[in-house]
């Protein structure tokens, strides 16, 4: 779903985000990057996305290869990731059902399927009764599963998250948490930045761990179906395995 | 789905509804725009009338101008009707019309009837036979006309030509000094309300600056994104076109019979003004919409790049 092969970032001279990343995320995975402030987990779901382009080696995203992208077919491949941020990034002026509408609006959807749809979602996150409320008289919790339900309702296959639960209190984060468990079991591939290291623990998904911009462990959950496959990846830093 | 016809109508329709919300969200800027685009086309569209009014004055007075071609004495009649044949294949004539010497007496002495008597001396008919023409409407430019003449003159039966040569260069200069302030005035308008429209966009892309930036995350094209500003361009250019409309007609109706009875204006008591002609009318509007979305649309070149 997800490759990168020794890519490098600089946003100036002497700074380097990222310096040789090398990794795989398989269709469906849940992977956590990791670190601490400044190690480039932000910059690494940029590149995904493509708000940011790499400076050197190969991205390959969905069977897009994003360093021969044009920036005119940017848009589509948005279309199939879904992002969600720390600050929530709601269209203020809109109401909640109009914040998600106009994402199925964008990419052409019928009126009769939007009104279906966004009324969907909103059930999905719980949020059905708020619908008309504007963004800023709802709670933060509030706030970020209108988010999470925007960046889901175009059913994208890669859901990004940059530190969702950063702004709220433990009990509303693990219901985001929750949220995200939930759009995992229907077969997204969801790929989060975080630093909270106990919602990581307890979450026991697979970690990518970053410091200074560069890949410092790959750990994989342990069950009992993998704890072979478990120990050999562990003595791999980068596991990089062609198509 | 993307492209078909429905498809195009729908983000159609989206745009002129996000454009008419941006105009009334930011309702003081685009006020202002709007008055400010009225006024600048005002000043053009008053230009136009005195242009287009001057122009069907003048165009009459040009069309009165012939030219008068004395024939030499003694030219047998054979020969006459030869010259008029010559005269008519000239693409510039509308009209000959023959004067013969008694006519011409005849004329002059009804012109003059009160000094009959000093035409009485006269043994013998002094005044020349003529040819009187009349041009059409395509030739009546200075080129035209001394094209025309100079052709007229290699006739060697014709001992004179003549022409209102004078004023009628100085009327043809005049209006083409008159056309090219016109284009000189329209052009610096022109610029003026595409920096108006450019900054009252920019005023609102950068109001709307996060919007745009969840717009592009959620992937919205270009094209899409860029819409509803050219929308709101348009509208404030075509609703800045109308203002300027009216407040036209209010000085056609108000000042103009004012401007009639004072003293000073004594020149326009016998003159009938007309109001802009519809085609003139129509442009200044499809020129406001032009200029309002060409002012959005480079603008937006600045601040949108994914």
């Amino acid at each position: 779903m997800i490759q990168m092969f020794d890519v490098d970032k600089q946003y100036d001279k002497n700074f380097s985000a990222l310096k040789g990343i090398t990794l795989r995320i398989r269709k469906g995975e849940f992977v956590f990057f990791t670190g601490p402030s400044g190690a480039g987990k932000t910059t690494l779901l940029k590149l995904i996305y493509c708000e940011e382009r790499a400076d050197q080696g190969q991205i390959l995203v969905n069977g897009r290869n994003l360093s021969r992208l044009r920036n005119g077919s940017i848009p589509y491949l948005r279309r199939n990731i879904g992002v969600v941020f720390q600050d929530f990034k709601l269209i203020r002026s809109k109401t909640v059902y109009d914040n998600i509408a106009f994402v199925l609006r964008v990419v052409g959807t019928p009126k009769y399927e939007i009104k279906r749809r966004a009324w969907d979602v909103l059930r999905r996150v719980g949020l059905q009764h708020k619908m008309n409320s504007y963004p800023l008289h709802l709670s933060g919790g509030e706030q970020q599963r209108v988010a999470v339900a925007r960046a889901v309702v175009n059913d994208p296959v890669i859901l990004l998250a940059d530190e969702p639960t950063g702004n709220l209190d433990a009990a509303v984060a693990a219901e985001i948490m929750d949220l995200l468990k939930e759009i995992h079991n229907r077969g997204t591939t969801i790929v989060m930045a975080t630093h909270n290291t106990d919602m990581v623990e307890r979450m026991n998904k697979r970690v990518i761990r970053l410091q200074s911009g560069r890949c410092i462990s790959d750990t994989h959950p342990v069950t009992e179906m993998n704890l072979d496959e478990h120990e050999k990846e562990k003595s791999q830093v980068h596991p990089y395995l062609p198509i | 789905m993307k492209g078909s016809p429905v498809m195009f109508l729908a983000d159609l329709t989206y745009f002129v509804d996000e454009g008419l919300k941006s105009v009334r969200r930011n309702k003081f800027i685009s006020v202002v725009a709007v008055v400010t685009i009225g006024f600048a086309l005002l000043i053009f569209g008053a230009f136009l009338i005195v242009y287009s009014n001057v122009n069907h004055i003048t165009s009459g007075w040009v069309q009165q101008v012939e030219i008068t071609a004395y024939i030499k004495d003694g030219t047998s009649s054979g020969r006459l009707d030869d010259m008029k044949k010559i005269l008519w294949e000239n693409p510039e004539v509308s009209k000959v019309e023959y004067v013969s010497k008694e006519e011409a007496l005849k004329r002059l002495q009804s012109d003059h009837e009160d000094a009959v008597y000093l035409l009485g001396g006269l043994d013998e008919n002094p005044l020349p036979a003529s040819f009187e023409i009349k041009l059409s409407k395509a030739a009546q430019n200075r080129e035209a006309v001394d094209h025309l003449v100079e052709k007229i003159r290699n006739i060697s039966e014709l001992q004179e030509v003549q022409y209102g040569q004078e004023w009628t260069r100085g009327l043809l200069t005049f209006m083409n000094i008159l056309r090219l302030l016109g284009f000189i005035l329209g052009g610096l308008l022109g610029v003026a309300i595409i920096f108006i429209i450019a900054n009252t966009v920019r005023l609102t892309v950068y109001a709307r600056r996060d919007e745009l930036a969840v717009m592009r995350l959620i992937g919205a094209t270009n094209g899409f994104i860029k819409g509803p500003f050219l929308m709101e361009g348009l509208l404030q250019g075509l609703l800045g076109s109308l203002f300027s409309l009216l407040l036209l007609l209010g000085i056609y109706y108000f000042w103009i019979p004012r401007l009639r009875q004072s003293a000073g204006m004594f020149f326009l008591q016998d003159m009938t003004v007309s109001f802009l002609p519809v085609s003139m009318i129509l442009w200044i509007i499809l020129g406001g919409m032009f200029l309002g979305f060409f002012g959005s649309l480079i603008s937006l070149g600045r601040f949108l790049k994914i």
